[in-house]
This record gives C-alpha cells, structure tokens and sequence, in this order.
C-alpha cells in the first residue's frame, strides 16, 4: 500500500551515542486548536523507526501538508521522554528522516546527588569482608556505576591472576550482590583437585588476595581492595564432599556414595541431616520439605557428629533422584519442639545464599536432549522473585523486565570447568540458519560484541554462575542465549573468544526452540489508559423469560423445559477516552468499533464478582459484560439469557459494537456457552461467535459436543482441586463428569485446555472454600486467588485478542510451551492439551473393534515383543463393578478410547509404522502426543516425572530420539486430598521437528519427507505405566 | 424411579498424641503439655478467633489450653496445657468460646514424658501457678 506521507528516523541515548530500542514514536500534526495524531511505532533494535500516513489522518480545511513534531515516549506509552523542539514540514512522496536524541537525564529518574561508586565484598551476612576464611563464600555488591555497562572484577593473588569475570551494571547502575567465590579456597582455579578444609587452610594461610573492579576493556582500576586470609576456617560449615572431605558439589548418579563435610557446628548431642529442593536463598521461617529417596524414604536422617569437623555417608547417591538440592542441618535438642518444625529456625544451619549444596547430575548422555547426540542445550535464562525460591528458570520476560542467566557448568565438557566464557545474547535462530550459519552476533542494544559479557566459569553449581545479561529487556521478540568457550584457553588471561556457537564446547539455552523471549504481558498489559462503566438492572432493561432445564440429565434432549423469569442485570466496561464514562455513548473515538466479550456465571456465583476480569478486557479494547443468572438456573437458561444481553449490548453500543463476539461461561455457565454456540447456529441468531472460554464447567445437561458447523475456537480453564465440580471415580456414569469430556469431544476448531495444578473451582474468580468445604483441602495446599486471577486475566485476554483480534504474540501459550511472566512468576504449575484441525493423526485409538496392533492411520503398531504385557486399547474410563463398560482407568478424566502402556526396562518400545502414502510430515511444526500417567500405578516412581524419548525414522534406516522432558512434563498426578477425585490427566507434548532435523555433534539428521516409524522409546526410566492418546503431526 | 449409585463422602477422623514439650516463648525454654489433633479428611482454618482445645473430665470439669497453634498445612491443631495436665477420652476443640467438634475415643491417650534428668535446671516448667502470674 503506498503512502502519501513517510518519515522515519533513529531514536538514540544522548549521553552513550546507543540507539534507544523498544521506545514508543508518536507523530503530530501541529494545527491551530487540536493537533493530530498521524502515526505510532515502536523503535527497533537499532532505535529505527518508520511511520507512514494519507492526508485523512490529519487534513483539516486550510491543511494540506502537516507539521510534523514526535513525542517519544517509553514502550508502555505512560511516561513521555522527550519531544521535537521544532515542527517540521512534510512534503508528500517525500520521506523526511529524524535523528532523535534523549538527553541522558530523561531515561532515569535524576537523583539528587550523583552517587558515589562503592564496591563490598560481603559474607554469607551480609556484611562487610576483613579477613578472608576458607569455607566462606564471597559476594560482590557494587553501586554508583554507569548504568547498562559491563565490568571486569579481577582476582588476584600475590599479583598472579586467579581468574575475572564480567557483570553488567542494571538499570540504576548497581551490581546487586552477586557470589563471586562460593566456599572460599576449597577449590583452587589452578588445581586441578579441590581441597579438604585443613589442606585449603594450609594452602591459603596468610596469603593476600586483591579484587580489582575496571570497566570493560578499561586499564583504568576503578576500585581495589586487598584481603588477608585467616588460618582459621569458617565456622558452621556445611557441603557435599567425597569420603575425604574434599569439596565436591555435584554427583553422577553413578558415584557411588554421598557424604557431607560439617563443620563448626554448635554442640549438640545428635544433628538432623534434610535433603531438601533448592532455592536460592534460606531465611528464618521458610519452609523445609524434605524431598524422598528413590526407596521411598524421606531424606531426613540423624547422626551423631564431631561438630568440629567431620564428614559423613549420607546416602547412596543412585537412592537420590537428579535435580539440585541443599541440605539444612538442625542441631537435636532433647525434648525441644523446634526439632520438628516444619520452618528453618535460627538454630539450623542453611545453606549460603545462592550456593547449591549438591547437584546430582544424571548420566552425561542420558541428560542430553538428543539421544546419543551433544547439543549443549539447558535453561540459562531466569529471573529474580520475591520469595521463594528466590530465582526461577524462565523463558518469557515481560517488557522492561531484567533477564539474568544462570549458567550451569555440570552439563559442559568437565574440562571446560573453570574456564572462561563469553555470553551472547542474541536474535533467536531457526534451525535453517543455525544450520547455514554458527556466528554470534550480541545484541546492538547490549553494545554489540564488544560488549560481550565474559565469564569465570565457577564450579560446582549453577547457581555460582548467575549474572544478569539484559537490564529491562525492552524490545519484544524471540532471543538465544550462548555461552561462547572461545580458544578453550586454560588460563583466564590466555581467553579469547570466537563470536561462533561451537558444538559440543559452546552451551546454548536455544537452538531446538528459542531461549527466551520478550513479549507484552496479556495480564498486564494495557491498549486503553482510561475505561467506562454501565452498569444496567431491570428498571431499564426489564425482565426477560427463557426457557431453562429443570435439572441434570444424561441424553442430548431428554428434558421438559421451564420458564425461568431473570432481571436483565449486567455489569459493562468499554474503553475510554477520559476518566468517569458511564455510558456507551462515551465509549473511546479511537475506534469505530470493538469486540465484545459476554461473561455467563455459574451457580451460586454473582455477576459482579467479575469486574476485575471485565475492566482489563476492556482495557484491551474489549466492550466486556458480565449478566446476571438466577440461582438454579441450568445451561440452557444460561444460554438464552446470553442471547437476550447481546441484544441488549448491540442497541446500546450500536455500530460500535462489532458483531465479533467472544463468550466466557464459569461452572454450569461453562456448559452453557457450549450450549449458545449450538443454539446461535441452529436457530440462525446470527451472532459471530469467534471465541469460547469455559472455565470449571460442568457436564451435566445432556452431552453437547461443540463441532461441525458451530465449530468455534476453544479455550478450557480448570484446576486440579476443583471441589465443586470436581469429578471423581466410581460413579455410574459413562465418563467423569468434568471439563475433559467437554474439551475431548469438541472438534472442528483449534483448542486448548489448561489443567491448572492445586487450582479450584473459584480461585479463578473470588476464593477457594469450594475446596477447603468440600474437597477436604487445606488452605496452604492450593494456589493462591491472586495467583489464579494472575492466570484468568492473562490467559482469557490473550485468547480474545488472538481470536478476535487476530492478535497472535501470544500462541505459544496455548500449546503450553511458555507462560507469561506474570503467571510464570508465580511459580504455578500447567499443563496443557493442544490440537489444530489438520493435524496427520497417526493414532487416536478410535478405531473399533479395539486392536492395539492396529493403529487409525491403518497401519502396524508393535512393541517388537519387549513390553512386558500387551497394550490395553480401550475406553479411558473405568467404573469397575458397576453397569458401565470396563474401561482402562478408574482415575481418568477422558470422554473417549485410548492406549494404556506399562513397561518394565528401559529398553522397551512401542512402534507405529507410517503409510508410505503419509510418510511425507515436513510440512508440520510438531509430532505431538497425549500422554499421562496412570494414577494409583506401582509403575510410576512416586511424585516423579515419567518421561520417555520420541524417535523418528525415516526411509534410509536414519533415526534420531528426541527427550520429551525437554519440551514439556508428563507430572504425578495431582495427589488432592480426596483420592477418588486424583486423575490421570493428560497433556500434550509437543516436540519440534527441527529438533530432528537440526544438526547435533554425533546424530544423523532424519528426512521428514519420507517418516516411516514413530517409536515410543521407553527410556531412561526403568519402569512406567502410562495412558497415551492422539499421536500426531501437527501444526 | 432408575436406580443411581451414589458415592458416601467419608467422616473426617482425627488423631489424638499428647506429649511433653520444650518450646521457646519470648526467647525463654518453656516445658508445657502439647496435645495435638490432626485431622483427616478436614482442616483447620486460620480464623480472627484463637483456636482452643479442651480436655473434658466432666460436663462441668475440664480444663482449656493456654494457647493454640494451627500447623502449617492446617492439618494439626496444637493445644498447650501446664505440665502434668492429665488427658481423658474426651476432647473438644473450637475457636473464641465456641466448641466445633467433640472427638470421644475409646480410651485415654498416653501422655508421653520427658526425662527430667535431661532436662535444663534454667528450663521453665510451666504450671497453673505459672499461668495465673503469666496472664495476670
């Protein structure tokens, strides 16, 4: 399209000559009384813009060329940065370029002073260093730096270089306190061996140890500071050691014993050894939960101790499941109730901040996503939280946010430990590019290459490595993370780093999907500063009659209807210009119109409960209404009261109300949204309905199946505590009566369903006595409200934006692959189902009579004679004993047939050969499954993941077994406190075909044009029962 | 009328362990009486009223906790007595002044004492005398 008008331009930091990306341009026509906006954009990384307009956009009577000023503003648009002093007259076809610079002040808010640079090194209390003790752990807190610019601390002793490292300056010029040595002179960087606590005594004793700080790439020492080391150790001494007290983090589960080293301790007669999650940081009064050994028993265990120094056999290390951890000794006293507390109380010795007492690394191959292949691809990328556990591995960042990375040296080439490295962060690559081309190319808003972080790579654990990478990360898009071990130098001074991802050397968070990314958050965000209220009742909108259904009732039409008479009540929020609308006449004239969204409660609910799920809708340029229901009213009542307030919301937004309608139905309004898209459909009412959210809904009023030619995109919201509609095992009926029926037997459309962990019926809304009164739980088991809410206004606002405004930044929502940050801050745990229409099914079991060996695509499905009894093909759900079919599973959720495996070694499969009429899947994004463990199962390790490995083979016998852990979980069944209410759940997980196509150090890369098998490859674990469903290529 | 089967919600149950206990109250060892009830298939709420527990001898006998504690999953309530509190069959729990639920068991739970002679002589035996001049 071409346009009359063009301008574009450079927006750049005044002070350090960098281009400004991710800040919001708006241009103006300057006119006599009100000037016009022509224009937004949104800077790139290069801090360039474009905006393009017609003489429409701002012509008034006299106005034939505008006069042009910007406003800058930043992303969110709330805080103007700066204007264009002058006006500038545009000519039409000729494009005017502006170079914009931001005076330095303006991108911060001024202090009063300027601060002065301070650099501490601090112990694990954070207070200030005088002399230096083996065992203590050092921490580095700087302030009064410039701001987003990189710097080299230097350790040194007696003058010979120990080793730098690089850390960026956040957004108020500061480094917040940072490990710098974790469990000082244990390990030496240039030995080879790390040292028990009397040889690291010796060996240090008396030396001195000067810290510089300089800019990087600077001569200039900014600060220094010199410090003697003790010839005493540290007292309260705790970690993971060998049998010799040698310091040693981490452990193959193949090592053969854990011990631990203790010392200093305060007297006592007996100690209390936890194995418990980490998190990065124990205060008084966080909780313990001692995790479980592979046997089963709690990792909880007492001794008697030297509290001057010994070192124990804990465990056997194979008893102990992969993962990090930290270990918290308590000090027995004899009859103190604090012994059993469930709280780290001020007597218990906890680990130092940030430093994981132990790693247990699974087997160096087992761990890689590949099978057999060495793609060094792991979490770098998180963030900071407030409370625990401190620090979480996240992959979406909201604009503005800061992006640190936590580099985990366990899972490199051992001889890379103690290295340096270099961090890129970098835009994310395809498969095709990473595949084409290896180069490195640091972000330009980072300062480019030059500025490239480059780091010690401290041993140990992860958590030593942790270093922020993107202060307010501010431009939306996909990015990788790479960390770079150059020449491989052995000594820091000797590093140089080669711009280039190089397999197996380099670590890489990325290359099989993106590291990370920056996007807008859906639960926060905001198009409309300002939004207008209406609220209406019977006085003007009078009293509707509808017909209801009397109660519940199992065959589509098998009910007498009743009249329900309902006051027209609703509650509405629009977008807005100015503060205090109250009408629809005052909707916003930044648009000629706007899709609406309708919210049908459920019983025992009020309609003004959902006010705040209304006002950010329409904050996202929703006109957005919740009606009022009688209690007791059924589905079908709830339907047709919808219809009557569309009619309602159409006559009084009129034209500025588009007829694009997105419904959200809660409980038995759940059911009864599903219920408005038949009804619209048959009865030709002639409502667009484009999107469907039902959210805890029941199942009770007939059987609807949405599909066929009311098929509409779907979005299931449903919490795994729901007491009120809660399911369960062993009632009579045909299926369990929940939002998994409704979800399985929709069709035509994409859906999603998301199965919300400790979540309830209500907690999405208002509260969770649905679950305390009547599903037996306590408050402290269940997510919190505001983390629910967290999820109900993310996931309902970019569901409608994306089915009613084809807004579609968030999808990756919907398949389960990331969560927003304000719900991934929370720590909750979901799992998603996903299926687009035109998905190659492989195998959805619904083939009768049932045969395993059989599969729906129509060809062979084998277990090659190793599983250890036949697979089961049949209906999911199981009423055992009772008038229904026998079914595969008294726990499952499913309305439909399914596969239920249960293997017994880890070299057990399950094949499914492909047609060669369908052989050819390079035109789809995944292969995906429906996957989930079978609750109640002997097979399933308790509160263990299960997980098993996708491969792919095509024509040439070239194979290649992707991890399924590494795209998504197969989780324990929620364990809720009613145990006939527990489900074996499923989820989607789907796996990239890139992944299979990528190239990784020792794999062959498989021919998605000619896909002959899909196997099943049960491994590592060694034992499993699972049910499986919907094995498919998809998009 | 079709036959349905239906499901029986299960009574919660609850657990009764009496025992002494050593707990730290204004940064002083204090040796008190705990008589702890946990619960299945019900949980304590966290409420503005305190929680209390009663040891009942007779309908007009019995005596209350000093104070309650609710654990963390809401599972236990803890009630804390004077030392030499004697237990029975019969206990009651509730919030404020308000009794929710009587629990009879089938005999008296055993109180379960510590070895005095482990015992810190600074340690503070907390008794009805001790109360009485506590809460004034």
């Amino acid at each position: 399209m071409k346009f009359e008008f063009q301008l574009s331009g450079v927006v750049l930091d005044h002070g350090t000559g960098k281009p400004l990306g991710g800040v919001l341009v708006k241009a103006y026509d300057r006119d006599l009384i009100y000037d016009d906006l022509v224009g937004t954009c949104v800077t790139d990384e290069k801090g360039s813009f474009k905006i393009n307009f017609n003489a429409k956009d701002f012509q008034e009577a006299f106005d034939k060329n505008p006069d042009i000023y910007l406003n800058i503003y930043t992303r969110d648009g709330k805080e103007m940065l700066h204007t264009s002093a002058e006006t500038v007259k545009l000519k039409q076809g000729i494009i005017k370029d502006f170079i914009i610079r931001i005076p330095e002040g303006k991108l911060t808010k001024p202090s009063k002073e300027p601060r002065k640079m301070t650099f501490a090194l601090l112990d694990r209390d954070m207070e200030r260093i005088e002399d230096l003790k083996v065992g203590m752990s050092v921490y580095l807190k700087a302030d009064g730096l410039k701001r987003n610019t990189v710097y080299t601390v230097q350790l040194f002793e007696e003058k010979e270089l120990l080793f730098s490292t690089d850390f960026m300056a956040n957004l108020k010029g500061g480094i917040d306190t940072t490990v710098l040595w974790p469990q000082f002179g244990l390990n030496d960087p240039n030995a080879k061996e790390s040292h028990t606590l009397k040889e690291a005594v010796e060996r240090w004793s008396g030396r001195a140890i000067q810290l510089s700080l300089l800019e990087k790439g600077g001569k200039e020492v900014l600060q220094s500071t010199t410090l003697k080391v003790s010839d005493r150790f540290a007292e309260r001494q705790l970690f993971v050691s060998d049998g010799e007290g040698r310091l040693q983090n981490s452990i193959d589960v193949k090592s053969s014993r854990l011990y631990f080293t203790t010392a200093g301790l305060e007297k006592s007669e007996e100690y209390e050894i936890m194995l418990v999650p980490h998190q990065q940081e124990w205060e008084v009064g966080n909780l313990v939960q001692p995790v479980d050994f592979r046997s089963g028993q709690q990792a909880r265990l007492r001794f008697e101790l030297n509290p001057e120094l010994d070192t124990i056999q804990f465990a056997e290390a194979d008893n102990v499941f992969p993962g990090a951890y930290d270990v918290i000794i308590r000090p027995i006293r004899y009859g103190y109730e604090l012994n059993e507390s469930e709280f780290i109380t001020v007597h218990d010795i906890r680990p130092e901040r940030f430093v994981t007492s132990l790693t247990v690394r699974e087997d160096f191959w087992t761990a890689k996503p590949v099978l057999g292949g060495c793609v060094n691809k792991l979490p770098i990328s998180g963030r900071r939280i407030s409370g625990t556990p401190y620090f979480r591995y996240a992959n979406t960042f909201t604009l503005g946010e800061d992006v640190w990375g936590a580099l985990d040296p366990e899972i490199v080439d051992p001889g890379n430990v103690s290295k340096m490295c270099a961090m890129y962060v970098i835009p994310s690559k395809t498969a095709a590019q990473w595949n084409a081309n290896t180069s490195l190319n640091h972000l330009a808003t980072l300062g480019g290459n030059a500025a490239v972080q480059e780091v010690f790579l401290q041993p140990g654990c992860v958590n030593y490595n942790r270093h922020l990478l993107w202060p307010g990360a501010n431009i939306e898009g996909e990015y990788d993370i790479v960390a770079d071990f150059g020449n491989n130098s052995a000594t820091a001074a000797g590093f140089v780093k080669d711009n280039s991802y190089d397999t197996p050397l380099d670590i890489i968070d990325g290359y099989l999907v993106a590291g990370f990314r920056v996007v807008a958050d859906p639960g926060t965000m905001s198009d409309f500063t300002h939004v207008g209220n209406w609220n209406y009742t019977e006085t003007t909108q009078g009293i509707a009659s509808v017909d209801d259904e009397p109660g519940f009732y199992s065959n589509p039409g098998g009910f007498v209807p009743v009249t329900e008479t309902v006051n027209r009540r609703a509650h509405v929020f629009f977008p807005a210009d100015a503060p205090g609308a109250t009408a629809p006449g005052q909707i916003s004239a930044s648009q000629a119109d706007y899709p609406c969204v309708v919210i049908v409660h459920g019983n025992g609910h009020n309609y003004v409960n959902y006010d705040f799920v209304l006002e950010h809708l329409a904050r996202n340029g929703f006109i957005a209404a919740s009606i009022h229901l009688n209690g007791g009213m059924g589905g079908l009542g709830r339907a047709n009261m919808l219809f009557e307030h569309l009619n309602i919301l159409n006559t009084a937004f009129g034209a500025s109300m588009q007829n694009n309608i997105g419904i959200m139905g809660h409980s038995r309004g759940g059911e009864g949204v599903f219920k408005a898209a038949r009804l619209n459909q048959s009865q030709a009412l002639g409502h667009n309905i484009n999107a469907i959210i039902s959210l805890g809904p029941t199942d009770h009023y007939g059987r609807e199946e949405l599909g066929g030619a009311f098929a509409t995109p779907l979005f299931m919201l449903y919490g795994s505590r729901d007491g009120d509609v809660g399911g369960g095992a062993g009632t009579n009926s045909t299926r369990q009566k929940t939002g998994f029926a409704l979800y399985d037997r929709a069709t035509g459309a994409e859906k999603s369903m998301a199965f919300v962990y400790r979540g309830t019926h209500n907690g999405f809304i208002t509260s969770n006595f649905d679950a305390t009164t009547w599903g037996g739980e306590a408050a402290a088991d269940l997510a919190s409200v505001p983390t629910q809410q967290a999820i109900t206004l993310a996931y309902m606002n970019a569901f409608f934006r994306k089915h009613q405004k084809n807004d579609n930044r968030w999808d990756g929502m919907f398949t389960g692959e990331w969560q927003p940050a304000s719900v991934e801050s929370t720590g909750v745990e979901m799992f998603f189902q996903y299926e687009n229409p035109g998905a190659r099914v492989i195998d959805d079991f619904q083939d009768l009579p049932n045969n395993w060996q059989q599969s729906s695509i129509g060809d062979v499905v084998t277990d090659n004679g190793t599983l250890p009894a036949n697979p089961e093909e049949n209906t999911f759900y199981e009423v055992a004993g009772s008038i229904n079919q026998a079914g595969l599973d008294t726990h499952s959720p499913h309305d439909g047939i399914g596969l239920l495996v249960r293997w017994n070694s880890s070299n057990d499969e399950l094949t499914f050969d492909i047609p060669a009429a369908d052989k050819d899947v390079s035109g789809f994004k995944y292969v995906s499954i429906r996957i989930a463990q079978k609750e109640g199962s002997a097979f399933n390790a308790a509160n263990q993941d299960q997980e098993l490995r996708l491969e792919l083979e095509d024509g040439s016998g070239d194979a290649r077994a992707i991890r399924t852990n590494a795209f998504g979980r197969i989780p324990f069944p929620d364990q809720r406190a009613q145990a006939y209410r527990r489900k074996s759940a499923m989820n989607n997980i789907l796996i990239p075909l890139t992944s299979y196509t990528i190239t990784c150090a020792g794999q062959v890369k498989v021919d998605l044009t000619d896909v002959r098998k899909l196997s099943l490859k049960f491994t590592p674990n060694q034992s499993g029962e699972i049910e499986i469903d919907s094995v498919s290529f998809t998009n | 009328m079709k036959k349905k089967e239906f499901r029986y919600i299960e009574e919660p149950t609850y657990k009764i362990n009496c025992k002494e206990v050593i707990k730290e109250l204004n940064g002083q060892s204090h040796l008190l009486c705990r008589l702890s009830i946990t619960a299945t298939g019900d949980s304590f709420i966290q409420r503005a009223m305190e929680g209390v527990i009663r040891i009942m001898y007779s309908k007009e006998d019995y005596v209350y906790s000093w104070f309650a504690e609710i654990s963390h999953d809401g599972r236990t309530l803890h009630g804390y007595f004077p030392i030499d509190t004697k237990v029975s069959d019969w206990i009651e729990y509730g919030y404020g002044e308000t009794i929710f639920r009587v629990i009879r068991l089938k005999a008296n739970p055993e109180n379960a004492m510590l070895d005095k002679s482990r015992l810190s002589k600074e340690l503070i035996r907390v008794t009805d005398d001790y109360i009485a001049k506590v809460d004034g």
